[in-house]
């Protein structure tokens, strides 16, 4: 009895991946649509060469791009979904509450973005060889940092008091402009371009996916750091009442 | 006995006063009610007992040691049977684990007959449910938690008759068994009927009254609805 308390965060989070799992479309969209553009970029300039590239190199934009839309469009944008709709003002209004919701929200999409590294593992993997498991297990913790990584700015904007619409457009504009930036800087030589990744997640993510997490420890402290300070942030300045409601 | 007091107490929005040295009392084993026009406050005063909400100035005293409270919204995910929704409610509200078996055998305690209508309601999907099913499901289910201070905001707004017999009966057993709950209505004629007693939020303030013929002799109506619109529409509100 006395561990219900505890377990509480875990349950929780049991029904919020039973309510997303029950709402495929969104598990679809944002794994189905990247293995998709992985295969007609692959298709558009297969060479003799390109079948032998490395795996990892040639899907490391794809992974960090993925973990970034978990990131921002299901932990995030579900706690400003939950919001908008008054979920919160129903249930989360005190401190044990907050910490039972934060928590259960980050426990579900954690194992969601397990879910979504695996399937486009899956679905891609073929296409070089065989799929092994010591190599998913080394995916899936790369992919879990870029995950951890893309959190904190994602679940600072949750913190700014806007509508659902516009939090939708304020995160795919984040999202597309992280990418383009990424990709964008990879060929540039402007200094601008060199700054200006310096401060770009998806850049970092993209490096953790392709050198690994033990070689990429001073960024790995870094994301843990932020994200316990992130996390004791959108604890304390949680919004509870909807945006929409005069309250 | 345990009490709620509320004490001088003063809310402010920018230049807008909501409340002016404001006082209230909820005890322990009562239902008491609160009346006010629409924008007059009350939803804000349950922020304000909750914590989600300053005051500028008073005081709150709370001797309770669990507070529910019902907020006027209540959004389920669609995708959810009502079980699941029943769940989600009690990983917030209780401390101890809550079974539908032990929600049922208090509130057809409290009101016999109700059990059917809410085992049906359990299994259909949330977003199957009118506004009416849910606010009852949810107000039900809510006084089956161990909680001594129960706030509700217009729980029987768009129930029917028969789900708000049953809300008030249960009420009326959560209260018997000690537990102090505050409801706020727009229905004047169900606070005074099943609430000891309740309060007229005019001219910022919380007036008290017993019963209906104080209500209406203090406002000067004919009726208890006449009476709320003399008080609402006084000066200063």
């Amino acid at each position: 009895m006395c561990t219900y308390p505890l377990s509480k965060p875990f349950l929780l989070a049991i029904l919020f991946i039973k309510e997303q799992l029950k709402e495929p479309v969104a598990l679809l969209w944002i794994v189905i649509s990247p293995a998709v553009t992985f295969y007609l970029l692959t298709y558009a300039r297969v060479t003799g060469d390109e079948l032998y590239r490395d795996y990892t190199s040639a899907t490391s934009w794809f992974y960090a791009f993925i973990s970034s839309s978990v990131a921002l469009f299901g932990l995030a944008f579900y706690i400003v979904g939950r919001r908008e709709s008054g979920f919160l003002r129903s249930f989360v209004y005190t401190k044990r509450t907050k910490i039972t919701f934060l928590t259960g929200q980050f426990l579900a999409y954690s194992f969601m973005s397990v879910i979504y590294c695996s399937v486009f593992y899956v679905l891609t993997r073929g296409y070089f060889g065989s799929v092994a498991l010591d190599e998913w297990m080394v995916i899936v913790g790369r992919f879990y940092m870029c995950f951890l990584l893309f959190s904190t700015p994602a679940l600072l904007l949750t913190l700014v008091p806007i509508g659902f619409q516009n939090s939708n457009t304020l995160f795919s504009i984040c999202s597309v402009a992280m990418l383009a930036l990424g990709i964008g800087s990879l060929s540039a030589s402007h200094p601008l371009f060199n700054v200006m990744g310096l401060f770009n997640p998806m850049g970092w993510a993209n490096r953790i996916m392709l050198v690994g997490v033990t070689e990429s420890a001073p960024v790995v402290a870094v994301v843990v750091g932020l994200i316990i300070v992130t996390g004791w942030l959108v604890f304390r300045f949680l919004l509870i009442n909807p945006v929409w409601s005069r309250y | 006995m345990k009490r709620l007091i509320v004490d001088a107490l003063d809310v402010r929005y920018a230049q807008h006063v909501l409340f002016n040295n404001a006082e209230l009392v909820v005890e322990s084993g009562s239902i008491s009610g609160l009346l006010g026009p629409n924008g007059s406050g009350k939803t804000t005063f349950f922020d304000v007992i909750c914590g989600l909400k300053k005051r500028s100035g008073g005081e709150i005293h709370r001797l309770f040691s669990k507070l529910l409270y019902l907020s006027q919204i209540i959004a389920t995910p669609p995708v959810f049977r009502m079980f699941d929704v029943f769940n989600m409610m009690m990983l917030f509200c209780s401390d101890t684990p809550i079974t539908q078996r032990h929600a049922l055998e208090k509130i057809e305690k409290w009101s016999p007959g109700i059990a059917e209508r809410y085992c049906e309601i359990w299994k259909k999907k949330s977003s199957l449910c009118s506004y009416g099913e849910k606010r009852c499901f949810f107000t039900l289910s809510l006084l089956s938690v161990n909680a001594d201070l129960v706030i509700l905001d217009e729980p029987t707004a768009g129930v029917d008759p028969e789900f708000r017999y049953h809300i008030w009966r249960c009420l009326e057993g959560a209260a018997a068994e000690g537990v102090a709950v505050l409801v706020s209505s727009h229905n004047v004629d169900e606070i005074v009927t099943h609430c000891d007693d309740f309060y007229m939020l005019s001219q910022r303030r919380f007036n008290r009254f017993t019963d209906a013929e104080g209500f209406m002799s203090r406002y000067g109506g004919s009726t208890l609805d006449e009476a709320f619109i003399h008080a609402a529409s006084l000066p200063g509100n």
